[in-house]
């Protein structure tokens, strides 16, 4: 910095450096001589994970007198390295739009509660006694069957954990489920059936080892740009590096693509088998791998739909009511299962060009060759979900193309915390923390001990999942339901039948928890306002086994307080006597009459830490209400069950220092590479390789078949409609549509169709139309240019459109095995308006 | 609308045969200035008067041919006259920087 430079030339300077330094471009030395950082603005910069997807990247948080100024990207994060993506840019942005809920709304009539009354501010004294009256109605009258809760990924770490502990400990109903399933639950059994064991074995370091990357249903340029970044960045610093695509239609990552792939729907399970045959049939499975690390089973066929159990796809079903089961089978029978996809019924099956499937067979069939399988929703929404995700790891585990740098079959996550929190926690309806199963009595009984409550209080039976919550709602069963830090409304399928009559039903009371009015908020009995991201603390674990904290930064707008402050603060109001049995208090006397807050949070374990360890210079609004540090508490408590069974979690506060790490972390150490030796602490000398989820150290490879789709087009409905996301919305848009920037860079959803069919159908670009299903209608425009091109036969809308709500269209169809819903298929018409 | 300028830099990756469709974007829009190029890879000076014209530029950076990402790395927004002082006086600014 010279004297004569103005500050335009100082700051153009440093822009520029930055970018350079990110991009890894050498500058001039004279043009680096630049201050990093807004070292004399008066701005404190604190670190934190991004709010939005499943990627992880870190940010740093500018805060000025009270307020989020700014943010960008962290050059420390190994994550992102100082990059960020639009939505991530305005990040700053996303807790200052103009309808913040700011005090607790409930409809009330002539001064009181009423289901049909108009939404009146009230104290949150008020809020909790009605809630709490309503929720001790239902407990009495019908039993803990019939409260629920709908969580979401994106609670942090110890909110998701507190409420895994109200529910199944403290009302002792596991009717609770996060949003998690409705993108990745068929990712999590697709791990538990193959390993034994959740989440994948590698990490982001696989990027710049690989030489071939394969996007099975992923849209990594839109839905994960700061991850698509490295990969372009691979494959152009290398020009050996190939990239195949696979989608249903031609979307943004099709740019990069070598090998580019659009399939009819649902036939991925027939490239993927035929994969697998020509593996086989080109001598190239790794023959010593496969006979010390594998075993295989052939799993029921005709499981299927998820669908009501009266709708006949599911009475017609053979194996309907037993989708997991299998028998073991071995490497020559999975051989001749495979054998009938070959490639000529691939093409015939999937209208692919012959030497697509033949390239990308041969990325997996090389030796020579290192793969990263890529899949989000594309596989985990889809009604054979799961077999998807076993299919793909057969790929891997036939050629010994796993845990190793660069081989590597990971599942992406769409929402921050899917796996720290949704996963990790144990927030499923079948689930306790560390892969742990409510239907486990030792799982039962360990939970308990480590929760400090008598045994017996883990109900065993699974809870209602998120679609089945959904109907359980609508038939009156489950009445008393609290929703947190997700839209519901607007992202479950088939709405008009399935999900706004059980919000409105009289026999229901809903409780939304929200920062802003969503549309699940506004059909709400009672809207509590909630705190978010960075107005509290937290911790987000991302899709690379990586936890992340941050600190409470700024203040929660008027009366806003975060899901954790309302978990713990309604737990106040009930007491055992209300919640447990009357034997189990008998035989344990010494929690009667406590409340449910004294046994599961003011437990000697979670009240162990003083607020005087939070570290100077953060707020922490919960730890000053509650007089104990409680994130600590929980955060402590919690990783106890991972501690020494493969989940190691470090001590607390080492994530406040560290830009986050991989469990398992062993003697500080954090693990990039699972189950291989010498990278995974749990794998034993001399073994090379242990799948230790699975008793026998032995990863399972599946026999599985291509199934049709639970609906296809025909005459009268005869498009497929796939839903998703664009790149500048994230997820229902409750928070990006109140950036003004990116509302104005994708304002309202359209409708992508092919031109042919447009054509075919007298609409021109711009036409308002119907999209019209067996199950309702909604109005959008027709868009046949821009970033998706469809194929004929094929529309895709987006869902982040509150005014558009595709899933008014949608069809409730789940996984059988996953319950997760399948969004990408469905039988449509588009007519004029 | 306040008179403030908005400085920031822009990593655009493209492919090979991208690099001259991106040097004649920036050559052809006054907001933005090729800063530094590398291997399928370049940095982009973006001036503006608004934060809405910074998003215009990278939607249309990203739509180009050849264009495989753009990303926002650094911005700094601040009142014009404040930003032709000599860069001693940094202490005093107000705007975001980040």
């Amino acid at each position: 910095m010279t004297a004569q430079m103005t500050r335009r030339e100082f700051i153009r300077n440093t822009a520029v450096a930055i970018a350079a330094n990110v991009a890894g471009i050498a500058l001039p030395a004279s043009a680096t001589n630049v201050l990093l950082e807004g070292d004399l603005t008066q701005l404190k910069w604190s670190k934190a994970p991004c709010r939005f997807c499943g990627t992880g990247c870190g940010v740093n948080v500018a805060v000025k007198n009270g307020r989020v100024v700014a943010t960008h990207g962290d050059v420390h994060a190994e994550v992102n390295r100082g990059l960020n993506c639009i939505k991530g840019y305005f990040l700053s942005k996303i807790m200052y739009g103009t309808d913040r809920l700011t005090q607790p709304l409930l409809r009330k009539k002539d001064g009181a509660y009423a289901k049909d009354g108009e939404f009146t501010p009230v104290s949150w004294d008020e809020a909790f006694d009605v809630m709490a009256a309503q929720f001790k109605r239902v407990l009495k009258e019908k039993g803990p069957g019939s409260v629920g809760m709908f969580g979401s990924g994106q609670w942090t770490v110890w909110e998701g954990y507190a409420a895994n502990k109200l529910y199944k400990a403290g009302f002792r109903s596991n009717n609770l489920d996060p949003n998690a399933r409705h993108c990745m639950a068929s990712a999590v059994m697709g791990f538990m059936r193959t390993f034994g064991m959740d989440e994948p074995m590698g990490c982001y370091d696989d990027i710049e080892a690989t030489d071939a990357f394969v996007l099975w249903g992923s849209n990594m340029a839109e839905m994960h740009p700061i991850l698509w970044t490295r990969v372009t960045d691979r494959r152009l610093s290398n020009p050996q590096v190939k990239v195949a695509v696979l989608s249903t239609f031609e979307h943004r990552s099709f740019e990069l693509a070598d090998i580019p792939i659009v399939f009819k729907p649902q036939t991925d399970l027939v490239i993927l088998n035929y994969i697998a045959n020509h593996i086989i049939k080109s001598g190239k499975v790794n023959k010593d791998f496969v006979n010390q690390h594998t075993s295989f089973k052939r799993g029921v066929t005709d499981i299927g739909y998820g669908l009501r159990p009266d709708n006949p796809l599911e009475v017609n079903a053979k194996n309907a009511k037993d989708p997991t089961a299998s028998d073991p089978i071995d490497f020559e029978q999975f051989a001749a299962f495979v054998a009938p996809y070959t490639l000529e019924k691939a093409v015939e099956m999937t209208g692919v060009e012959k030497g697509w499937l033949e390239q990308l067979a041969e990325l997996y069939a090389d030796p020579k060759t290192k793969v990263v399988s890529f899949w989000t929703m594309g596989f985990n929404q889809h009604t054979r979900g799961v077999w998807a995700n076993n299919m793909v790891y057969n790929l891997h585990l036939l050629t010994g193309k796993i845990s190793t740098p660069g081989n590597s079959p990971f599942s992406l996550t769409g929402q921050p915390s899917a796996c720290g929190t949704a996963r990790e926690v144990g927030t499923f309806s079948h689930r306790l923390p560390a892969d742990m199963l409510v239907a486990n009595p030792e799982h039962r009984k360990h939970a308990e001990e480590i929760w400090n409550i008598p045994h017996g209080i883990i109900q065993p039976k699974p809870g209602f999942h998120a679609v089945e919550q959904n109907r359980k709602l609508r038939d009156g069963v489950l009445n008393a339901y609290w929703v947190q830090v997700n839209n519901n409304m607007q992202a479950g399928a088939n709405l008009m039948q399935e999900t706004y009559p059980g919000y409105r039903d009289p026999r229901n009371f809903v409780v939304v928890s929200d920062a802003y009015p969503t549309v699940t908020a506004q059909a709400a009995d009672l809207i509590l306002p909630a705190a978010m991201w960075v107005e509290k603390e937290g911790a987000y674990g991302n899709a690379e086994r990586r936890t992340q904290f941050w600190h409470q930064l700024v203040k929660a707008p008027g009366d806003a307080k975060s899901d954790l402050w309302q978990l713990m603060e309604f737990s106040k109001r009930f007491t055992t006597d209300e919640c447990w049995p009357t034997d189990i208090l008998a035989a344990n006397p010494q929690y009667k009459g406590k409340t449910l807050f004294e046994v599961l949070f003011k437990n000697g374990k979670v009240d162990k830490f003083p607020t005087s360890q939070i570290e100077a210079g953060y707020d922490n609004d919960e730890s000053t209400a509650f007089g104990f540090y409680v994130q600590k508490g929980l955060f402590e408590e919690y990783a106890e069950f991972g501690r020494g069974h493969g989940h190691d979690l470090a001590p607390f506060d080492a994530y406040h220092q560290a830009r986050g790490l991989r469990w398992p972390v062993v003697d500080g150490h954090e693990t990039r590479w699972r189950y291989r030796e010498g990278t995974d602490p749990y794998v034993k000398a001399g073994t090379g390789f242990q799948f230790y989820g699975n008793k026998d150290g032995r990863a399972v490879i599946w026999a599985l078949p291509y199934e049709p789709p639970a609906e296809s087009p025909d005459k009268e409905f005869d498009l497929w409609l796939v839903t998703g996301r664009v790149l500048e919305h994230w997820h229902s848009g409750s928070m990006t549509m109140r950036v003004p920037e990116l509302y104005r860079a994708f304002p309202q959803a359209v409708v992508f169709m092919n031109p042919d069919d447009a054509k075919a159908r007298g609409f021109k670009r711009g036409d308002e139309v119907r999209v019209v299903s067996r199950r309702g209608d909604m109005r959008s425009r027709i868009e046949t240019r821009g970033r998706n091109r469809m194929p004929p036969g094929v529309v895709f809308v987006p869902w982040f459109d509150a005014g558009q709500l595709i899933n008014k269209v949608t069809l409730d169809a789940t996984d059988p095995i996953s319950k997760q819903t399948d969004y990408k298929k469905c039988a449509v018409k588009v007519v004029a308006v | 609308m306040k008179d403030e300028q908005h400085i920031s830099s822009l990593v655009v990756l493209h492919c090979p045969d991208g690099a001259a469709i991106v040097r004649g974007f920036a050559a052809a829009h006054d907001a933005l200035t090729l800063a530094a190029e590398g291997d399928c890879r370049c940095v982009l000076l973006c001036e503006t008067a608004n934060q809405r014209a910074i998003v215009d530029h990278i939607d249309a950076l990203s739509l180009l041919p050849g264009v495989i990402n753009v990303s926002l790395v650094y911005h700094h927004v601040e009142p014009t006259d404040e930003l032709d002082q000599p860069a001693i006086i940094m202490a005093s600014h107000q705007g975001a920087d980040a």
